[in-house]
């Protein structure tokens, strides 16, 4: 994995959630390199390196962990465009958020994401599922290598031979 | 071609989250304790399960004996070739009269007889009835045209069988925790809803 790849995208308003992750990841030490968006605007510009990440030259995320009541653009809208998009539509996404409203799953699956996560509200479970969570996703999984494996543009030509 | 992994740590999952030495109610507490899991209903829900598809008879004992570790065991079934994975996943054949729930997830080969897992995965993705149930990649292929394939045709995730047995059985623990204890699925996938059970 290249040094100055970002390994997870965080896409989480709430400050406190952010910090809770943050704070689990730094402790398993298998996730180093995490990016906060706080918004599902924000995020979509990041992902698509538009806006303030137009000149964004770093691979995209490994794994975009996304909550879905986001300031904005809900995270159902991010989610449906990076999935429409060829060039980003294999990066694993994983929900994680207070929500656990079947309508909520059941859209999210049919929208395509990877896996669903219900956040704990206990501290030390929170940890527990943080440190599940980056393991299987950045150890276990495989992605198709060339999602972060080159720059947004060149899979967009990629994708498109 | 570059695999993105880091370094490998397989550090150990802590006493308090293995489920081995622990009987089933003490399972089914530390499954509450995660899941929210508040009701007898939602216990019975917790053993419906696994469906392993695997023609290789020494990687289904590997699993198996893995999952035997987390008493996550109980709650596999295993399948040998596609052909057989359909007529569960469907009810049909051997299965028409099948009156368990839908699998919590499909952990899933990618070379089976008679019908691959590729083509598996692209009729349970087509059926309104299955196209929601999440289906892992459990394959010893790592083919990049492979992992391409099977994220276009909506998998879940995608595995390599380590070769090492130790890392094999590390894996396919965490695996089995995480599909089964930390990812949320949906109840109408594996529930008895009439009108979305095969």
């Amino acid at each position: 994995m290249a040094d100055n790849g970002v390994e997870i995208l965080l896409v989480e308003d709430n400050e406190n959630d952010e910090m809770l992750a943050l704070h689990a990841f730094k402790r398993q030490n298998i996730v180093n390199n995490v990016h906060v968006v706080r918004d599902g605007a924000e995020a979509l510009e990041y992902i698509f390196c538009t806006g303030a990440y137009a000149d964004r030259t770093i691979e995209n995320p490994r794994l975009i962990l996304l909550d879905l009541k986001l300031p904005l653009i809900d995270g159902t809208e991010v989610l449906r465009q990076i999935r429409s998009d060829p060039r980003t539509r294999f990066i694993p996404v994983v929900v994680l958020t207070s929500s656990s409203e079947e309508r909520d799953i059941v859209e999210t699956y049919r929208l395509g994401i990877n896996s669903y996560i219900v956040k704990p509200v206990d501290f030390e479970q929170f940890n527990e599922v943080t440190k599940h969570l980056g393991y299987y996703w950045l150890i276990l999984n495989r992605q198709p290598a060339f999602v972060n494996g080159l720059s947004p543009a060149s899979i967009s030509e990629r994708v498109s031979t | 071609m570059a695999t993105p992994h880091p370094p490998l740590v397989f550090e150990e999952i802590p006493s308090h989250v293995q489920l081995s030495q622990v009987d089933g109610e003490a399972c089914s507490t530390k499954a509450r304790s995660l899941l929210d899991l508040s009701s007898a209903d939602a216990l019975v829900d917790f053993c419906a399960e696994i469906l392993l598809v695997e023609d290789n008879a020494n990687d289904e004992a590997l699993t198996l004996h893995a999952f035997k570790g987390q008493n996550f065991a109980n709650h596999v079934h295993v399948v040998r070739d596609g052909a057989e994975a359909l007529e569960y996943v469907f009810c049909t054949g051997a299965y028409a009269n099948r009156r368990t729930e839908n699998p919590k997830v499909i952990l899933m080969d990618r070379n089976l007889p008679f019908v691959d897992g590729i083509d598996v995965l692209r009729r349970i993705r087509r059926d309104p009835r299955t196209r929601l149930i999440p289906v892992v990649m459990l394959t010893s292929l790592s083919e990049e045209c492979d992992v391409v394939e099977t994220f276009a045709l909506g998998v879940n995730g995608y595995i390599v069988k380590p070769l090492d047995s130790k890392q094999f059985n590390e894996a396919v623990n965490r695996l089995g925790y995480y599909s089964l204890l930390i990812n949320h699925e949906l109840t109408v996938a594996t529930e008895s809803s009439p009108e979305l059970r095969p």
